[in-house]
């Protein structure tokens, strides 16, 4: 039993996880993915751990990670007409924050609009600018002293767009970076049947990946003591003159990394395990860097074997960042592949 | 015509608000007209029946100025220019409301020229507060730089708002010969040029005339550091072949032309490369009809010391006189 | 013929429809199916406007404003853009039809299509992380904006697809703010004319008010174009009167100098004495001012010379036009994102009934 692809993306998506916020949607995350786990663990690092168990005795651990925070904003200053100012909290493309929707994730969770400047009060040349995100004003429809009962300095504020679908089986909508890939792991987990689990499988929903400290995944990863890991998160997708040669083709299967920083042994287990079970795949050179959590992970402890798998996305760090469920449930494919009987060597 | 100039002057007529200034125009050319109406917009169309071509002159009532948009706390008003107002001759000038009271249009303490336009002006009227200035203007209310005329050397004047009161006085005057005029005639004294010659087009889908002539200002080449123009002041009536807004009628201004010659009417051939006037609004109006334009010639337009000279008021006049007595 | 509707229920199904300038049958339809039953007569409009007209008892009209003809008048179209072409990826290069600010496009769904069937799509964006940081300060062009449908190929998208195909925005109907009282939604400017005025007609036929005069509803097209489906509409209908309904940009927001703000949220619609293509009839507008005065019903006065709609062209048609406008004071019109006050809907919705009241004689 397995869930819908775009339902579980939706669902995920659906839980708030600005980074620094990851704990708050523990309780909707656990009774989602209840039925595909032995166990939960909570981390004080905001991680969540989630364990399926082979049932053999000394298994080696195979930790998946997927990072499950996500960029946002955060209230820094509340007018006395009823506005927030607010600041980005990861890397926002504050090229498209002009009348985009959020929620205020207060006392209550409130809607709101980021105001655009109406014509007539820009200054020539406005228009070809983006705005600064300390100039923007969030519109909530409350007045000053009502707002302040229900929004504090510090509250979390996150974009309104709930997952849609496009044509064919590419879907969109916030969030995408990263509950695309917490999806592929989530189903990877629940593809791989128990009889056949050669590793017990370690699904790391990290915090904190996208204020760049990787350090959810590393304080996790320190408690699991994994024998090998996999780091999912996305990656660019060939389109809007991204270079063909630093991008993935969407639809065409996850992206392994080829990266000087990953393990290469590792990575090539998981190719030639695509090639054995039929699973499209593509591959990616991140030289130095896989910008994702797999450097600061492969550092844990003694050290960690760590291989990347990519899902392709379009419109990074916006609310409508948009990818392929398809190269979700291939990817998915390979992680169940790679925790069972014939699959990744410990 | 100075006596009728002077009245006009004195009457307020922001463009939107000519109400007052049409009720006194259509009041004094009530005796010269078989009709004199006001339309919806508040045009004046005063018309002599009359044998042949219908023929349409039309002289704009409005002026310049501005519209209060806001009033401040501290009694300042803001407000907003109606017309093409430059910022820069009317910075620290006295301006008069049609409630008769005056004020100052000062720019904000450290603008700096190059910002000078709506937003950074504002208007002090001596008001102490918001309550005191509400009491004497509202939104909405319009007004003007302060109206003057003075004499100069060689008949010269000077004064404002020239642009288009001069050709306004210049109607009405001719209206006094009224009794010669051949054609059916009809005399437009036309609302909302400055904005966008928006009275003149509604006036003439009306009217529907054969032949229509605005009569209106005109720039001149002759001033300091003027762009080359073939239109000097004292040079007599300028036909116009073109402007921003227009090209005429190619066959009504060899004709004026003519009837200028044959008259001994000092006269110059216009083409102005800024600008517009109510003759694209007559042009193309309803069915549109054969336009053109009889300008008099304005140094400093726009500004408080607008400039003309009498001889080419007269010939203006002159000029549209014969035509008016031509068998179109 | 629709029944067990609110202006509010109405101006949610006007808004979720699609209407992009050039493109309001859908539009059109919808209000059709609201009016019909409400009006004497619906006048055939070569441009696609909906042209409703109940007749007037033809008794003088009591009161200084005595109008033969009044229209009552609201534009259907919505800011948009159309296909210009499809790249060989799939994905949709645009023209834009929305004015200069192309900065309220990038990230934004959108719907693509025809009056007929729409498909889903995004402005996507190349990722911040691949540009140079300076070039992170420039808004996207036109140029550089794509609309992603979810094609894999030029061949997918023109199944779908076709080049001069239609775009607005994709963007939900929420209540928001205090007590719910603000509304969130794309084309309120100006569905929301337009759920007013089908509101009107309906008091007006069941309270049974028999107008002096005769009242035209227009529903014009393409006023965001600049060239009005109200030019065309004022000439067939040659009103001596008209009043347009419209959605004003409103700029009450924090670090707005009051003088600046245009018109304030919740405070009534906004009566406008000029904008940048209008001088209202002052005597008409008085009289409006003076009905809500009267009446207790809020409005305020348009405290900036700025934009401007239909009146444009209904007061020079024919021999000119008395015109007024009241407008919805709307934050971020031109956007996804039109947010406007309910109580402003009822205040205008009551200040156009008390209009219509004072322009009645005795009831039937």
């Amino acid at each position: 039993m397995y869930p819908d692809t775009k339902e579980l993306v939706a669902s995920l998506a659906s839980i708030m996880s600005i980074s620094g916020q990851e704990e708050r949607g523990r309780e909707a995350l656990c009774s989602l993915l209840q039925p595909y786990f032995d166990e939960y663990i909570p981390d004080p690092s905001g991680t969540h751990i989630f364990v399926k168990r082979s049932g053999r005795e000394n298994a080696p651990k195979l930790l998946l990670d997927a990072h499950f925070d996500e960029i946002g904003m955060m209230v820094r200053d509340i007018t006395e007409e009823g506005f927030l100012r607010v600041v980005s909290i990861g890397g926002l493309d504050r090229r498209i924050l002009p009348a985009a929707e959020v929620l205020i994730y207060g006392k209550e969770t409130l809607y709101g609009v980021i105001g655009a400047v109406p014509p007539h009060l820009q200054k020539a040349g406005d228009h070809k600018k983006t705005p600064k995100i300390e100039d923007l004003l969030i519109d909530t429809g409350y007045d000053g002293e009502t707002l302040r009962s229900l929004v504090d300095i510090g509250t979390p504020v996150g974009f309104y767009e709930k997952t849609a679908s496009l044509l064919g089986s590419r879907i969109c909508g916030r969030s995408m970076d990263n509950k695309a890939c917490c999806a592929a792991a989530v189903l990877g987990a629940a593809m791989v049947k128990k009889e056949d689990m050669a590793w017990d499988l370690y699904v790391t929903l990290s915090a904190r990946e996208e204020v760049g400290m990787a350090s959810g995944c590393s304080a996790a990863a320190y408690r699991i003591r994994p024998d090998a890991a996999i780091v999912t998160d996305v990656t660019f997708a060939a389109a809007w003159g991204v270079r063909e040669d630093e991008s993935g083709k969407m639809g065409a299967g996850p992206v392994l990394s080829l990266s000087a920083v990953t393990d290469r042994r590792l990575t090539e287990g998981l190719l030639q395990l695509c090639g054995l079970r039929d699973i499209p795949c593509q591959t990616c050179v991140d030289a130095c860097d896989t910008g994702t959590n797999a450097t600061m992970l492969s550092l844990v402890g003694a050290g960690i074997p760590t291989a990347v798998v990519s899902v392709p996305i379009t419109s990074m760090h916006t609310y409508n960042e948009t990818v392929d469920t398809v190269d979700i449930e291939h990817a998915a494919a390979l992680f169940a592949a790679a925790a069972g009987e014939g699959g990744l060597h410990p | 015509m100075r006596t009728i100039l002077k009245k006009l002057l004195q009457i307020p007529s922001v463009s939107g608000r000519e109400a007052r200034l049409g009720e006194y125009i259509a009041g004094e050319m009530q005796p010269y007209f078989d009709t004199v109406e006001t339309d919806a917009l508040g045009n004046v169309l005063c018309r002599k029946r009359g044998e042949g071509k219908k023929l349409l002159f039309c002289a704009h009532m409005d002026e310049i100025g501005f519209i209060v948009t806001f009033i401040e706390e501290d009694g300042y008003l803001r407000c907003a220019p109606v017309g093409g107002i430059d910022f820069h001759a009317a910075a620290y000038s006295k301006v008069v409301f049609e409630n008769g009271r005056y004020g100052v249009l000062i720019p904000e303490e450290g603008t700096k020229p190059e910002d000078y336009k709506g937003d950074a002006f504002v208007v002090d009227i001596g008001a102490k507060s918001r309550e005191a200035a509400s009491c004497l203007v509202k939104v909405g209310d319009c007004f003007a730089l302060e109206s003057s005329m003075v004499s100069l050397a060689g008949g010269r004047i000077c004064g404002h708002p020239l642009d288009d009161k001069l050709g306004c006085a210049i109607l009405m005057s001719a209206a006094g010969d009224a009794a010669s005029f051949q054609n059916d005639i009809t005399f437009v004294f036309s609302v909302q040029e400055e904005v966008g010659l928006r009275g003149a087009r509604t006036a003439a889908f009306q009217a529907e005339p054969d032949f229509g002539i605005a009569v209106d200002v005109t720039l001149t080449g002759d001033t300091k550091g003027a762009k080359p123009m073939a239109v000097s002041l004292g040079k007599g009536a300028a036909i116009k072949l073109q402007d921003k807004s227009v090209i005429c009628d190619g066959y009504l201004a060899e004709k004026m032309a003519r009837i200028a010659e044959e008259k001994g009417i000092s006269y110059q051939k216009e083409i102005l490369t800024a600008g517009g006037s109510d003759t694209a609004a007559l042009q193309l109006a309803g069915a549109g009809c054969r336009a053109g334009c009889v300008s008099i010639p304005l140094r400093y337009c726009h500004s408080g010391v607008e400039m003309a000279d009498s001889k080419d008021i007269q010939a203006c006049r002159d000029l549209i006189c014969a035509i008016a007595q031509t068998k179109f | 013929m629709k029944q067990n509707w609110t202006t509010l229920s109405l101006l949610e199904e006007l808004s979720c429809t699609f209407g992009p300038s050039g493109c309001e049958e859908a539009v059109a339809d919808t209000i059709r199916a609201h009016i019909a039953m409400y009006c004497d007569e619906i006048l055939p409009d070569p441009m696609g406007g909906v042209l409703a007209r109940i007749r007037g008892t033809g008794a003088a009209v009591p009161g200084p404003v005595a109008p033969r003809r009044l229209m009552l008048s609201c534009h259907m179209d919505e800011v948009g853009f159309m296909v210009r072409s499809i790249t060989e990826e799939g994905l949709l290069k645009i023209a834009s039809m929305c004015g200069s600010d192309t900065r309220v496009l990038a990230g934004r769904r959108v719907w693509v299509g025809s009056a007929a069937s729409q498909v889903r799509g995004v402005f996507g964006v190349k990722p911040l992380h691949l540009i140079k940081s300076e070039d992170r300060d420039n808004a996207l062009d036109i140029d550089e904006l794509y609309v992603d449908i979810g094609a894999e190929s030029r061949q997918a998208a023109e199944e779908m697809v076709h080049v001069g195909d239609f775009g607005t925005f994709e963007s939900d109907f929420i209540s928001f703010g205090m007590d719910d009282g603000y509304i969130k939604g794309k084309a309120l400017d100006d569905r929301l004319g337009c759920a007013v005025l089908c509101s009107v007609m309906r008091q007006v036929y069941e309270r049974e008010i028999c107008p002096c005069c005769d009242l035209y509803f227009a529903f014009t097209c393409r006023e965001e174009l600049g060239i009005s489906g109200a030019r065309t509409a004022a000439y067939k209908i040659d009103p001596d009167y008209a009043i347009v309904f419209e959605a004003t940009a409103a700029g009450d927001i924090s670090g707005t100098s009051e003088y600046r703000q245009v018109a304030r949220l919740g405070m009534g619609g906004a009566v406008s004495l000029m904008d940048r293509s209008t001088i209202y009839d002052r005597p008409f507008t008085d009289w409006i001012l003076q009905t809500a005065r009267e009446e207790n019903i809020p409005c305020q006065i348009k405290q900036y010379v700025s934009g401007g709609n239909d009146a444009a062209h209904i007061h020079k048609s024919r021999t000119g036009v008395r015109c007024a406008a009241i407008s919805a004071p709307a934050r971020y019109i031109h956007t996804a994102s039109n947010v406007v006050a309910k109580k402003d809907i009822v205040s205008i919705e009551q200040l156009a009934m008390a209009v219509i009241n004072r322009l009645c004689g005795e009831k039937k």
